[in-house]
């Protein structure tokens, strides 16, 4: 469930069911100089920093049909307000799937789309980015442009729809996205090792990682993260920290991966293998992982895969204090860790994060806050974005000052 | 209202006429610039004589041609930088190349100064254990493959061009190849690169780390042609080796046959690493050529590779024949050695090469259709060629469904003009009809910007040119390629296409 809202009176959200309805919406706001702050299901409003006070809310979720499917082309269209779930029911009839894992079971397309956001399984899939192949969106003065198209290869213009993901919806409301699709593995499994701590799980994977095996999903937990899968109850092993080696394939690339693993087992302490409905309830617990620390704050870490582990321990040394208590999330191939941190105020959290940043952006890398509390006090002073060298920070603003000039689209959402 | 029109303009009667359609604007002091050039380089690093810039006047695509001003060869980022602010200074357009193997036009340089990559040829740093490598732009596409290979790793994106094409041009163009049905296109494959933008400013975009905070502006510089800028340090991912590879050949007594054959493959579940059909005429070409062991009589063939692990492509393998055999194969051989495989690869990735040897001249589209189609489309491709009377080669991405129907004709043959026009309109306006896309991997260029207002609407490249305005504000990198300027140019072929000159 979703944290009260901190402002009180705050108009009922638009929902339009059509697309002309969206288009209306966006021109009436932008007559009005009224700013929107559009919504899928809400289940990543505490991601990032929030909309402008007083903007309209608008809520995309009606807009929910699917548009097109072809099973012989794998390629699906569907409307923003789709939820991710019900469209893989849909695919999963033609034993095909969108090859994302994002968090939220609620999430919808849009919503998975504008937060760029990916599950485990990305590193052997990819991001949902990778999978888009068209969109149409409304831009700041309700008009709607379309890049991309339905065919799984196309350089035909500019890749204008690769710019919405990970934009917050601050360049356009998203009305229709078009993904390429691929066939469901035969298989679908993991090997989950018990380890001493994190910095044990995360080098065991990155071991895997340089090994022949071609895992889909590389998760170190540490205890406190490793908290969300416990409910499984399959026989995970009950170590301090988990190594999550997840496997997607036909049989007998799954057993030689079971059988190559075995070669981690006694440095480890317990190996489980969860398949079938077991890896599912696995796949799902990651899913599901981030809706219950939602009143925890997330600090994503990018690096170098092979940096990563000796950055978290320098910066688990200097956030010690900060971090008791809270868990660790690391895609191991991916570079990508997230600390759990508990509710502290953000002036103690901003100063943590500028921290670590300073340490990462020396090896390339980089620390922001992702996720926050949407009542944690200061909440808008926090690092959700960091400048990295030679980023044109200008040319990012520019382009949100040329698409958007009155400030209609999601303004503030967007960290630049 | 859509519009029906012709490929290519009418044959421009002579070479004035043809100027005066043809040419974007010439702007700037080209005089000025050149001389200021001549101070920042050494000579063997400027060509500036019209014998020397002759070579520099088309890409691949051979319709669209013009002589440049001059040709610098940079080293560094701060060199290119440096000529591109001289290049503003002057109000003179640059235009990026590469090697040149562009097939769209995309390198031609009206009244402007190339900048070649040429002489940034340096495999920077190879990270092995995180599977990177900075990369200078003119580093040829299969080279970094060789450099990397001992390390169990490879570039994966293979552009059939790759023993020529540069990762830099790869990058501005998306480019593709047989095996991005697996492994995806270039974009799929870069981290970050190091650009720089039409003001001569620096910029980083992505990194090595995944996930960058900030917009994807690296994922949109990808494929934008040399319109943005250019780049000039590239991190791309390498990818692991496969295990081990099979690579099947199916033979088929018609085309529909095997155009079933890609569908019944993907309707079982079956995503091969590249699925390439070839047709008889080209069959034909390219046995005479290079002998690859293709069978002469067969209608068409479809080559499928499967790779990965070694555990299952026994199963894959068996898989794949077993849905080719459903689809009516007369046969299904697998490649019985790494030598008897790389034949029928080499056979593939010459194709183009041996049909040069069947006519004088011939004509590349690189349409991409939804796949299910390939059976319907096909077989008009096949009428059209006979309504247009021009011989028509197909061999193509099947998998992909990325067409590239190969126009052969002898320009000196009166009239054969415009039936290649006719015939080149009718299969691209074939193409939009079932729900394609203009091009796949071969870019638009100069040479299908005419049509891009036929899938696009303005709104749509309004947008486009807000984007590209942002790192072009003065239209100084490779002016008049990709979007068409508004309320100009709407209709195909008022680019600057001549004559073809025979090549």
């Amino acid at each position: 469930m979703s944290s009260p809202l901190p402002s009180l009176a705050r108009p009922a959200p638009a929902t339009p069911a059509t697309e002309e309805q969206v288009v209306a919406l966006v021109q009436a706001a932008a007559a009005a100089g009224t700013p929107l702050s559009t919504v899928g299901s809400g289940t990543k409003r505490h991601h990032g920093p929030s909309v402008r006070a007083g903007a309209q809310v608008v809520s995309l979720h009606r807009m929910a049909k699917i548009i097109s499917y072809e099973a012989g082309d794998m390629v699906v269209g569907v409307q923003a307000g789709v939820r991710l779930a019900d469209l893989q029911r849909t695919l999963a009839a033609r034993g095909q799937w969108l090859p994302i894992d994002p968090p939220y079971g609620e999430a919808t397309i849009g919503g998975i789309l504008a937060t760029g956001s990916a599950g485990p399984r990305s590193l052997g899939y990819g991001r949902v980015k990778d999978h888009l192949i068209g969109l149409r969106v409304v831009g700041a003065t309700g008009e709607v442009t379309r890049s991309g198209g339905r065919v799984v290869k196309n350089v035909t213009g500019y890749d204008l729809h690769k710019l919405h993901v990970g934009a917050f919806g601050s360049l356009g409301v998203l009305l229709e996205a078009h993904f390429k699709l691929q066939p469901r593995p035969e298989i679908s499994g993991a090997v989950v090792f018990g380890c001493k701590d994190i910095e044990a799980a995360h080098r065991l994977l990155l071991e895997v990682w340089g090994s022949s095996l071609r895992p889909v999903a590389l998760e170190a937990l540490s205890a406190g993260a490793a908290a969300n899968l416990r409910g499984l109850g399959s026989g995970l092993p009950s170590a301090q920290a988990l190594a999550v080696v997840g496997v997607e394939a036909s049989r007998p690339v799954f057993e030689r991966h079971l059988r190559e693993l075995h070669a981690w087992k006694a440095r480890s302490s317990g190996m489980a293998v969860l398949r079938g409905p077991a890896a599912e309830a696995l796949w799902a617990a990651f899913r599901d992982a981030p809706e219950r620390r939602r009143d925890e704050i997330t600090v994503r870490i990018g690096a170098r895969p092979h940096d990563l582990p000796d950055l978290l321990q320098e910066m688990t040394r200097a956030g010690v204090d900060i971090g008791a208590g809270a868990g660790w999330a690391v895609q191991a191939a991916s570079g990508i860790a997230r600390a759990l941190l508990r509710r502290v105020p953000a002036s103690e959290i901003t100063a943590l994060v500028n921290d670590w940043h300073a340490r990462a952006v020396v090896r390339g890398g980089y620390a922001v806050v992702e996720s926050a509390p949407l009542d944690l006090d200061g909440r808008a002073g926090l690092p959700f974005t960091a400048p990295a060298p030679g980023q044109p920070l200008a040319l990012a603003r520019a382009l949100k000052e040329r698409w958007d000039p009155a400030q209609i689209l999601n303004p503030g959402r967007m960290a630049l | 209202m859509k519009q029906r029109a012709t490929l290519f303009p009418l044959p421009p009667s002579t070479l004035s006429e043809m100027a005066s359609v043809s040419m974007p604007a010439v702007r700037g002091d080209g005089r000025a610039l050149v001389a200021e050039l001549q101070g920042q380089l050494p000579p063997e690093r400027l060509l500036v004589s019209p014998d020397d810039l002759f070579a520099y006047e088309c890409d691949a695509q051979t319709f669209d041609r013009a002589v440049p001003l001059a040709v610098a060869f940079p080293e560094t980022t701060a060199e290119v930088a440096a000529l591109v602010r001289a290049c503003n200074t002057h109000d003179v357009p640059f235009v990026p190349r590469g090697a040149g193997t562009g097939l769209s036009g995309g390198a031609v340089a009206v009244g402007s100064v190339v900048i070649s990559t040429s002489r940034m040829n340096h495999i920077l740093e190879i990270d092995v254990p995180n599977r990177q490598a900075w990369v200078e732009p003119g580093v040829v596409n299969a080279h970094l493959s060789k450099a990397v290979a001992k390390h169990g790793l490879h570039y994966a994106p293979d552009p059939s061009s790759q023993n020529a094409c540069t990762i830099g041009g790869n990058v501005a163009e998306n480019s593709g190849g047989p095996h991005t049905l697996k492994y995806g296109v270039t974009s799929n494959h870069i981290l970050a690169v190091e650009a720089v933008t039409a003001d001569g400013s620096v910029v980083t975009l992505g990194g090595a780390a995944q996930d960058t905070p900030g917009y994807d502006l690296l994922s949109v510089f990808i494929g934008s042609e040399g319109t943005f800028g250019l780049v000039t340090r590239i991190l791309v991912r390498l990818t692991p080796l496969p295990e081990g590879v099979k690579t099947i050949l199916a033979i088929f007594d018609s085309v529909p046959d095997a155009c079933r054959g890609v569908t019944e493959m993907l309707g079982r579940g079956i995503l091969p690493a590249a699925v390439e059909m070839i047709d008889q005429t080209t069959l034909r070409a390219v046995e005479a050529y290079i002998h690859a062991g293709f069978p002469l009589d067969a209608a068409a063939v479809l080559l499928v590779e499967v790779d990965g692990l070694r555990d299952d492509l026994e199963q894959q393998a068996t898989a794949v024949a077993e849905a080719l055999r459903a689809a009516s194969a007369r046969e299904v051989r697998l490649a019985r050695d790494d030598a008897e495989r790389l034949k029928l690869w080499k056979g593939r990735k010459q194709a183009f090469g041996a049909l040069g040897r069947l006519a004088p001249n011939y004509y590349t589209h690189d349409g991409v259709i939804p796949r299910t189609k390939l059976p319907e489309v096909l077989a008009e491709i096949a009428r059209i060629s006979e309504r247009n009377n021009v011989l028509i080669a197909n061999v193509f991405h099947a998998g992909d469904g990325n067409l590239h129907p190969v126009v052969l004709y002898d320009e000196r043959e009166p009239g054969v003009i415009d039936r290649v026009r006719a015939a080149g309109d009718a299969i691209l306006q074939l193409v939009l009809d079932v729900g394609g896309a203009l091009s796949g991997e071969h870019g638009i260029g100069l040479e299908k910007i005419g049509y891009m207002a036929r899938i696009y609407s303005e709104a749509d490249l309004d947008q486009m040119r807000r984007l590209r305005d942002l790192f072009n504000p003065l239209g100084l990198s490779n002016p008049g390629k990709v979007i068409p300027v508004p309320g100009r140019c709407v209709e195909p072929g008022t680019g600057t296409h001549k004559l073809p000159l025979g090549h």
